[in-house]
């Protein structure tokens, strides 16, 4: 579909995000690596972005990953109690594509273990989506994701986009959302068996469920529009970082599925990363010398900046 | 000339409990299948046949008494021994006919090179990837990928320096790969241990055998490293990182860094700055450019790998992208340890190298792949199911072993993930022949071997160390050979006529060799200070032990608390009572305990166990000698509990000459630059400590007696103790008054127990260093201007001296803080956020 003929319209933002460390006593070294800077796709355009740290950088580096996520890493050697890192953006979403059909599927694995080097669709799941659909550090198999999954697919077939839909939609009634049940590090295996967590969760399990069925599946981090409540204004910090899931469709491409909030990624999501896990893209990491304990602060406020209109989920079937 | 005997000849004494050969079942390395002798062990047996079994016997004591002595130590985790067990050495060596070698050797070179150019492919064009050579999951799902490796920039596209195959052979004589090690492959340096054992107990054996020589191995691996590191016109600086002491194969690691002349390195003692590496050393911060890795992918990176490790370096996966630095070998190169590559190899060769996979691995099916599951299904029987994560819990299992219930469990385990398995042809390890002591008769038995061989990249290419390590099962019959699970190894020897080992342990003169680089690291500085402050620590305790001790055995009737009683307090030797703040009680048990239970707190071998362990992390810059001599007194067996007073005096003489054959080494053996200063101002300031200590006590003393006569015995202890005994009487009449004393021990500039000579002696050690390291420091300022007042105007009285002894013991806990932070500050503890 050409652009001219795209009926989507483009949502712009403007997101900032802080992270504050603050420390006991004073770090006499620190190295950082963010993953705190947004990729430019086919429906997103980052449209500026900034990263500025409140304390002198000593080095400042920046790439791409084996992801395609942009990366910065910087060190720090002035003493210091406080490292603010701040990242101002502004961003122009639109919806994706939701497919109108997909092949049927009957629970079989996507996986292409052979191919001639003229099929492209080979070629291209072994280049683009083979990294997604085996173990990663913090999504090991679990015969609890696998047991899940085999109960929430139609074995007698129905659309591979469908079901995937279905399934999200299935993690969000089942899966409890509960900021004191889990901590960066829970494993897996205690999130599939309380069934509680946040963002982070939800998409682990999700990406859990999809690998055992043999659909690649990848983590996504970024940002969501929030709605303040009727009335109130938009207030600064209120939001959070969320994380979701892309699930691969054949003769598509990857699907954006919020299992967190039970539906199909909207323009109301704004990229910042993706990966096999939340390991490959965790907003802000360092290493210290000196600091002691620590607390860290994360604000992010999302402030639209089109005029908010009647929200169209365009070909988005009501979940 | 080689004399070549007819294989019909057995060897009678040595052979008669031998009585395996080659089956359809196993190949035996020693016999064929008609019971004769293969050539090439015909003059191996001869030799041994010719020594008097006596002889053997008392060399191969000798051997492991060496093993011993020497402290060749590997680490069995699952033993509750724990660390430090003696390495364990059959001393029969596997021998290998030239002809078997070249072979084996152009099949090792190749595949180094396939895995090589299979790492510079998936972490860059993956063309493997692209063209379906390779299924993608067993590059990704295999646990050894590493994403932070792709797009490295290796130096000279070599992402593979190191490289040991494991290797076996089949009933049939030929030899195939079990397992490559790619990450930081072990086991090259034990090898060269062996040789330099075996070296040792059949001198004649070495020379009268054209044997292979290991040592080109090692000089090639330090040229290529050198001629590739990233250093442009600057000599390269190359280090070996280890995890630390507590890794199964520390010892490989210091003999490694010794061999190769390279600082041994652990996470903490490199740092990243302006996207290069460096190294602290005392002179500030210096460049490395090539790593010699002897720790796994995952730990290298806190910042971007595991970030629970506190072994890493946070940026070095940065560095090593870019290729700042040369990492042998790359980050990333457990890649290709994966098994399920191993049925790939053969296609991967010929797309990549464009030839016959020359070394095949043992048949390998992948269960990802259909038709493989398959076979898998139908062949059970003759398979061990492995997982494709090396590191996995889940161990080996042997298709044979299985009942009906417990197969149809296996196979719906595998066929669940199929891509998490793979099956192996169950190959029969051969055997060869080990050496089975019994008193008075030695005689051959054979049990199941593997061989571990190893290649380098040299700048010529890969390079086959022509050896390697021989791995013995610990059983007849068993079906894997592992060191870790409780196996033995051999040394191998390639026959290559007119070939001839010349082993210097020493790195030959003639080699190049890496230039010297000026500032050695802070932790050595560090680790040397220790080991002087331990060692004369030792020797204080030792000598007041000694002396409190034999002056009960000398006066045992008395009951009467001395002086030194006081001192062994005060030095922290015994603890008093609850409440007490006094010595009241002659504490002979205490101060047994103190010189010999090895759990005494703070007690003799305490001390004796921190100076162990702070040497065996300085284990490549000791000599032999000194290292064996202090080997001998940390483990002497008087270190035991339940000791009486005469063996324990017995025990504290001999240690006390032992320590003073340490001193000697360290005067003699070692040279004196920077690191020796470091060691030297470890023991003179912990020296100062103990003068102080006494002369406090002394000057205490002093004010409660006032009669002559008393006054004599606390200063002879004085003098005995400070061992000043010998200058006191060559200087004075012989009565040991205050007067006489203080002058000695206080202010002579000639005795080396005097105050005076050793804050002399650190301050001219600072000077020297502020000048080798352009750091400098100040310290004793005080103690030694109050000196020179002294020697000019006279002591003070006594309440003023007590002050200034107090004083200058803060002065010297000052001092010892501020070389912490202006030349070691390598325990800063690194936190991730």
């Amino acid at each position: 579909m050409s652009d001219q003929k795209d009926a989507r319209g483009w949502q712009r933002y403007e997101i900032r995000h802080d992270t504050e460390y603050c420390y006991a006593y004073s770090v006499t070294s620190a190295r950082h690596r963010a993953h705190l800077i947004p990729m430019s796709h086919a429906d997103q355009r980052v449209e500026h972005c900034t990263l500025t740290v409140n304390q002198p950088l000593s080095e400042s580096s920046e790439g791409t990953d084996f992801f395609g996520n942009q990366y910065r890493e910087f060190s720090i050697q002035t003493p210091h109690r406080l490292l603010d890192v701040r990242v101002n953006m502004k961003v122009a979403v639109r919806a994706p594509q939701w497919p109108d059909a997909s092949p049927e599927w009957t629970g079989k694995s996507l996986a292409r273990r052979t191919f001639d080097p003229a099929d492209q669709r080979g070629t291209e799941f072994a280049l683009n989506c083979a990294p997604y659909l085996v173990d990663s550090p913090m999504i090991p198999a679990l015969a609890e994701a696998s047991i899940w999954a085999r109960d929430h697919i139609n074995r007698s077939g129905a659309p591979l986009h469908e079901q995937l839909l279905a399934m999200t939609y299935a993690l969000h009634q089942e899966f409890i959302f509960d900021p004191d049940a889990t901590t960066v590090d829970t494993p897996l295996r205690t999130v599939f068996e309380h069934k509680r967590g946040v963002c982070q969760d939800f998409s682990h399990a999700m990406i859990g469920a999809l690998r055992s069925l043999g659909i690649p599946a990848r983590y996504v981090s970024g940002y969501i529009l929030t709605h303040p409540p009727e009335g109130q204004p938009r207030l600064v910090g209120a939001d959070a970082t969320h994380a979701w899931v892309e699930a691969w469709c054949p003769g598509h491409g990857w699907l954006g599925l919020d299992p967190t909030n039970g539906k199909a990624v909207t323009d109301e999501f704004v990229t910042l990363a993706c990966g096999r896990d939340f390991g490959d893209v965790i907003p802000l990491r360092g290493v210290v010398i000196g600091g002691g304990e620590h607390s860290l602060d994360v604000s992010v406020t999302v402030t639209p900046k089109s005029p908010q209109k009647p929200h169209s989920r365009g070909a988005l079937p009501a979940v | 000339m080689r004399v070549v005997e007819p294989p019909s000849r057995t060897k009678a004494p040595l052979l008669a409990g031998y009585n395996r050969r080659t089956t359809a079942e196993r190949f035996d390395e020693l016999c064929t299948a008609d019971g004769s002798v293969r050539s090439h062990w015909l003059p191996v047996l001869d030799l041994l046949g010719s020594v008097r079994a006596v002889d053997i016997e008392s060399r191969l004591a000798s051997a492991q008494q060496h093993i011993r002595d020497e402290g060749i130590t590997y680490t069995i985790y699952a033993d509750p021994q724990g660390r430090d067990r003696p390495w364990a050495l059959d001393e029969l060596p596997l021998v290998l006919p030239e002809e078997e070698w070249t072979a084996l050797s152009y099949g090792l070179a190749q595949r180094a090179r396939l895995l090589n150019q299979i790492m510079a492919d998936v972490y860059g064009p993956q063309k493997l990837l692209q063209e379906g050579i390779i299924p993608p999951e067993v590059i990704y799902g295999a646990g050894g990928w590493l994403p932070a490796a792709f797009g490295t920039q290796a130096p000279g596209g070599i992402f593979l320096h190191s490289y040991a195959a494991d290797l076996l052979r089949s009933p049939d004589g030929r030899w195939w790969v079990v397992g490559d090690r790619t990450q930081a492959p072990s086991g090259a340096g034990y090898t060269l241990e062996n040789r330099l054992i075996m070296t040792r107990a059949f001198p004649e054996l070495l020379a009268q055998m054209p044997i292979a020589s290991l040592t080109g191995f090692f000089t090639s691996l330090r040229e290529s490293l050198a001629f590739h590191a990233p250093c442009g016109e600057a000599s390269p600086r190359m280090v070996v990182l280890t995890p630390g002491p507590l890794n199964e194969t520390y010892y490989e690691h210091s003999l490694l860094a010794r061999y190769l002349g390279f600082p041994l390195v652990e996470g903490g003692d490199l740092v990243v700055r302006d996207g290069c590496v460096w190294l602290k050393t005392i002179a500030g911060l210096q460049r490395v450019h090539a790593i010699l890795r002897r720790q796994d992918d995952a730990y290298c990176d806190p910042l971007e790998l595991r970030s629970d490790s506190a072994l890493g370096i946070a940026g070095l996966a940065d560095c090593a992208r870019r290729g700042t630095v040369l990492m042998a070998n790359a980050l990333g190169a457990g890649v290709v340890e994966s098994v399920a590559l191993q049925g790939f190899l053969p296609a991967a060769c010929r797309f990549l190298l464009g030839e016959e996979l020359a070394l095949p691995s043992v048949a390998t099916w992948w269960c990802g792949e259909a038709a493989a599951m398959d076979y898998v299904r139908s062949h059970l029987d003759d398979l061990v199911i492995k997982s494709v994560h090396g590191h996995s819990d889940f161990s080996p299992i042997f298709g044979q072993d299985l009942d009906a219930t417990d197969r149809t469990a296996l196979l719906s385990q595998i066929e669940s993930s199929p891509d998490r398995f793979v099956a192996q042809e169950w190959v029969r390890l051969s055997q060869a022949p080990v050496l089975n002591r019994r008193p008075g008769s030695i005689q051959l038995e054979s049990r199941s071997v593997g061989l571990r061989a190893f290649a380098v990249a040299g700048v010529q290419g890969y390079e086959v160390m022509p050896g390697g390590l021989t791995r013995v099962e610990s059983h007849r019959d068993a079906r894997v050979v592992s060191m870790q699970r409780g196996g033995a190894s051999k040394d191998t020897w390639v026959l290559q006529p007119g070939n001839n080992e010349e082993l210097s342990f020493e790195p030959k003169a003639d080699t190049p060799y890496p230039a010297i680089h000026t500032g050695i690291p802070s932790r050595l500085a560090e680790n040397l200070f220790w080991m002087g402050r331990y060692t004369e620590r030792a020797e204080g305790m030792t000598r007041l032990l000694r002396q409190t001790l034999s002056e009960r055995l000398h006066h045992a009737r008395r009951h009467n608390i001395t002086a030194l009683h006081e001192l062994t307090w005060r030095y922290g030797l015994i603890a008093l009572p609850e409440g007490e703040t006094r010595v009241t009680r002659v504490p002979v048990e205490q101060l047994i305990q103190c010189a010999t239970h090895p759990h005494y707190r703070q007690g003799l071998a305490e001390t004796l166990g921190q100076l162990g362990r702070v040497a065996f992390s300085l284990r490549d810059r000791l000599s032999h000698d000194h290292w064996r001599a202090l080997n001998r007194l940390v483990n002497d067996q008087a270190l035991a509990e339940n000791m009486t007073l005469g063996p324990t005096l017995v025990w504290l003489d001999r240690a006390v000459s032992s320590l003073a054959t340490l001193s000697g080494f360290a005067l003699d053996a070692m040279n004196r630059d920077a690191g020796w200063r470091f060691l030297s101002l470890g023991r003179r300031m912990e020296r100062l400590v103990l003068l102080t200590s006494a002369l406090e006590v002394t000057v205490t003393q002093l004010q409660s007696v006032s009669t002559a006569g008393e006054t004599q015995q606390p200063l002879e202890w004085l003098l005995d103790l400070t061992d000043s005994s010998g200058s006191f009487r060559s200087q004075t009449t012989g009565i040991a008054s205050w007067p006489a004393v203080r002058d000695i021990v206080l202010l002579d500039s000639t005795s080396p127990r005097s105050l005076r000579f050793q804050i002399d002696g650190v301050r001219q050690a600072l000077e020297r260093l502020a000048q080798e390291t352009g750091v400098t420091l100040i310290g004793l300022e005080k103690t030694s201007d109050r000196l020179n007042t002294w020697e000019a105007e006279g002591l003070p009285e006594t309440p003023e001296l007590q002050l200034a002894l107090a004083d200058q013991r803060l002065e010297i806990i000052a001092l010892s803080d501020l070389l912490a932070t202006r030349y070691f500050s390598v325990s800063e503890h690194a936190m991730t956020v």
